[in-house]
């Protein structure tokens, strides 16, 4: 099996008489047709979800946004020669992982494995994919600390954190002069690293922060709230809630008639398609929406539809990514190893999400980088859930000309001179 | 011309005998002048862009550069070629699943053919009897026999094929695969799939050098130009256009060969590539969002469509400037130029 390192084409470039190129990623594209003739004959993605509990909605969107990924994938692949297969384990936990982890490293060709799992177990997941060497694509979990203190170098995420939900949601109240801000968060960890993110951005950007209030796990009365929101000249509240406490602020907050616009990080868009989120008011932001239309987005969708009956929403976006960053990563360096794999990753190859940008990973933390969506919450409520919301924006604006791609998305996110990540060395 | 000529009678008809006289000698006047602007306009090269938004194509006389003529042509024309011959222009209706054929001396539309569904962009092969057709939402290309207008064949190619190019020589046809990242090529005469090439990511068309030897594909997201040899059908070289960041689209080789011109969706310009050191060796700003990109039979003009500000540029290739903007309908997509 042919294994290609970056740095090995790095020191090759010149031999292989490619002209004009200027950056790794070009490289690899010469590469991958060097080595077309060699390309493995079988892919094999584990894909690891808990189709228990809560997360089950989110598993089921993660399998399929996964299943059409493969589907596609091995139309391509299968033009080399190559078959894609995808192994489901719908009971993954944090206790089962060291068993569940080392069964799948030992299947041949293995290539990745894809995670649409809680914070938590995606942690335990990174920590024993490193020791085995196993390639894994977080398509759910938002957490800062596993790009940060927790990273891998083995784990790449697909999934957007929380840092750039938050400054996604920023950056158009910010342009739509909105400086003064109220929180309304979760106890929780992701409601408490949204409040601190997003008053860390609003103090950079010169916003007044007029308070916040925190969200106890199973309150259901907010009248405390709302009475002193109602006292405040607040131009936005930024609300990060999930659940049933979600559910019941936004009913009372309707029903108290209150007019600031409300400023949702990140929206469960499965929460509002069961219908539970009825009252769904404000501006939200999301990775992914089934009404976009532009840069070959209609086209994905409609083959997302097409295909499930479903539109398309954020998770099952990271795992047909994820599939597809896999494959591709597989059929241009001809070769299913992980160090491979990780390697051409790193290289930033410039990823087609179907998002209109070249996407490409921060080789600090592995983050993808990625434009995200403001959503709106149309007042005349229309009765089927998938048409609630409209696109009224994408974050951050596409790059002037001549602007870097890369600058522009780096505005969403932790920096490199703030990120705790120590990946560990080559 | 036919319709033209039912005109016409229908007029004659409408005339006095009294006036028979008078008006017999007129016609023959009127025809002889019309004839002599015909044979001018037909003498002159047009540029024909189509306009996705406005459903319309417009007629740009190359050696005015301006619109002589605006024509209505069905919902979402993008991809264009003319007939060998320059009798007919084709152009790709994505929302009607259609081409329509437009006669290039009446300008109107005087056909429209089933093409499989959601037709982005095609070709024809150099002796006018074949189309060969993307459908972007089927992963298959179209031939069309022209004669029989029937779909002889639907090759199966990339995922989200687009950009269709035929050598040259006639002998193969590109399809470009937008999510697979891939060129099919086509056996124009057996209509089988040759190979598979990788190239950058979301190739969106191809051309070939005059001798077809040598293919050039624009990949947008990858902000490359594949270099292709096509006798070993692998790439050769990849060109980074602008940093990667500058959505290459449209691409035309020159007639004598030595360079490429690359419209950069992104950047706002034309980079302008050695065909044979596959450097850019300087970029022309034009329109925003330039798309489709064409040259005069002499490679002396090129012509741009830029679908966000609403016109075409155009451009002297030995000077390398913009020597005229032309405006045109809304979001113009493709070019086409006559002989």
């Amino acid at each position: 099996m042919r294994r290609i390192s970056r740095r090995t084409f790095l020191r090759l470039a010149p031999s292989l008489g490619v002209a004009g190129v200027h950056s790794a990623a070009a490289l690899y594209a010469v590469a991958a047709t060097n080595a077309q003739a060699q390309t493995p004959r079988v892919v094999r993605i584990a894909h690891l979800s808990r189709r228990q509990g809560h997360d089950a909605e989110m598993a089921s969107y993660a399998i399929m946004g996964a299943q059409l990924g493969v589907e596609e994938a091995d139309i391509t692949a299968g033009m080399f020669g190559t078959k894609v297969e995808l192994i489901i384990e719908d009971a993954a936990t944090p206790e089962n992982m060291p068993a569940l982890v080392r069964k799948l490293s030992a299947q041949e060709h293995l290539s990745a494995i894809i995670a649409a799992l809680d914070d938590t177990t995606t942690a335990s997941l990174g920590v024993f994919a490193q020791q085995e060497r196993v390639v894994c694509l977080n398509t759910t979990a938002r957490g800062g600390d596993l790009r940060g203190e927790k990273c891998q170098r083995s784990t790449f995420h697909v999934e957007p954190d929380l840092a750039m939900y938050t400054h996604a949601m920023g950056q158009w109240l910010m342009q739509n002069n909105r400086k003064r801000w109220y929180y309304v968060v979760s106890e929780a960890r992701f409601g408490q690293e949204v409040y601190h993110r997003s008053r860390r951005f609003l103090q950079h950007q010169g916003g007044t922060d007029l308070g916040r209030s925190v969200v106890t796990s199973g309150q259901s009365d907010y009248q405390g709230v709302l009475a002193h929101l109602g006292g405040v000249e607040v131009e936005a509240v930024v609300v990060a809630l999930t659940g049933e406490e979600l559910r019941q602020f936004l009913q009372q907050y309707r029903a108290a008639g209150l007019k600031t616009l409300l400023a949702g990080v990140p929206l469960d868009m499965i929460a509002l398609w069961q219908a539970s989120l009825e009252s769904l008011q404000g501006v939200w932001v999301a990775s992914w929406y089934h009404g976009l239309e532009r840069f070959s987005a209609r086209e994905l969708n409609r083959r997302f539809y097409r295909r499930f009956e479903k539109p398309a929403e954020g998770f099952a976006w990271a795992n047909w990514a994820a599939v597809k960053l896999v494959v591709e990563g597989v059929l241009r360096s001809a070769s299913t190893e992980s160090a491979t794999l990780v390697n051409y990753l790193e290289s930033a190859p410039p990823f087609d999400g179907h998002k209109g940008r070249s996407l490409t990973f921060r080789d600090w933390n592995h983050q993808l980088r990625q434009p995200l969506y403001v959503l709106k919450a149309r007042e005349d409520r229309p009765e089927n859930p998938w048409d609630r919301l409209q696109l009224i924006g994408e974050l951050p604006p596409p790059a002037a000309p001549g602007r870097s791609v890369v600058e522009a998305l780096d505005t969403l996110g932790e920096p490199q001179t703030e990120s705790l990540c120590r990946l560990e060395s080559r | 011309m036919a319709m033209d000529t039912r005109v016409s009678a229908r007029e004659r008809l409408r005339v006095g005998p009294l006036r028979r006289s008078y008006v017999v000698p007129a016609i023959v006047i009127a025809l002889a002048f019309a004839s002599i602007w015909v044979g001018s306009a037909a003498s002159q090269p047009k540029a024909y862009i189509t306009n996705e938004k406005s459903n319309d194509l417009s007629v740009v006389d190359t050696a005015t550069d301006k619109v002589a003529a605006t024509v209505p042509v069905g919902e979402r024309p993008r991809g264009i070629r003319l007939s060998p011959d320059g009798t007919r222009v084709y152009v790709a209706l994505g929302d009607e699943d259609r081409i329509a054929v437009v006669d290039t001396t009446s300008l109107q539309v005087i056909d429209k053919i089933a093409s499989g569904s959601d037709p982005e962009t095609f070709d024809i092969s150099p002796d006018g009897k074949r189309l060969f057709v993307s459908n972007e939402d089927a992963n298959t290309a179209s031939v069309i026999d022209l004669q029989t207008r029937q779909i002889v064949a639907s090759v199966p190619v990339g995922i989200e094929p687009e950009g269709v190019t035929v050598s040259p020589d006639g002998r193969l046809v590109y399809v470009t695969g937008e999510t697979s990242h891939t060129i099919s090529v086509i056996d124009a005469d057996g209509l089988k799939v040759l190979a598979t090439i990788l190239v950058g990511s979301r190739p969106r068309e191809s051309a070939f050098s005059p001798d077809s030897r040598k293919a050039f594909v624009t990949a947008e997201i990858g902000g490359t130009v594949s270099v292709i040899d096509v006798p070993g059908h692998k790439v050769v070289a990849t060109v980074t256009v602008e940093g990667g960041d500058s959505k290459p689209k449209g691409v035309v080789v020159t007639p004598d060969g030595t360079k490429v011109l690359v419209a950069n969706g992104a950047s706002h310009n034309v980079a302008v590539i050695d065909a044979r050191s596959h450097e850019v060796v300087t970029t022309i700003p034009v329109g925003r969002r330039p798309w489709g990109i064409a040259l005069t039979h002499d490679g002396k003009k090129a012509y741009v469509a830029n679908g966000v500000s609403n016109d075409v540029s155009v451009i002297d290739t030995a000077t390398q400037k913009v020597i005229a903007s032309v405006p045109v309908g809304k979001m113009p997509w493709g070019i086409a130029v006559s002989r």
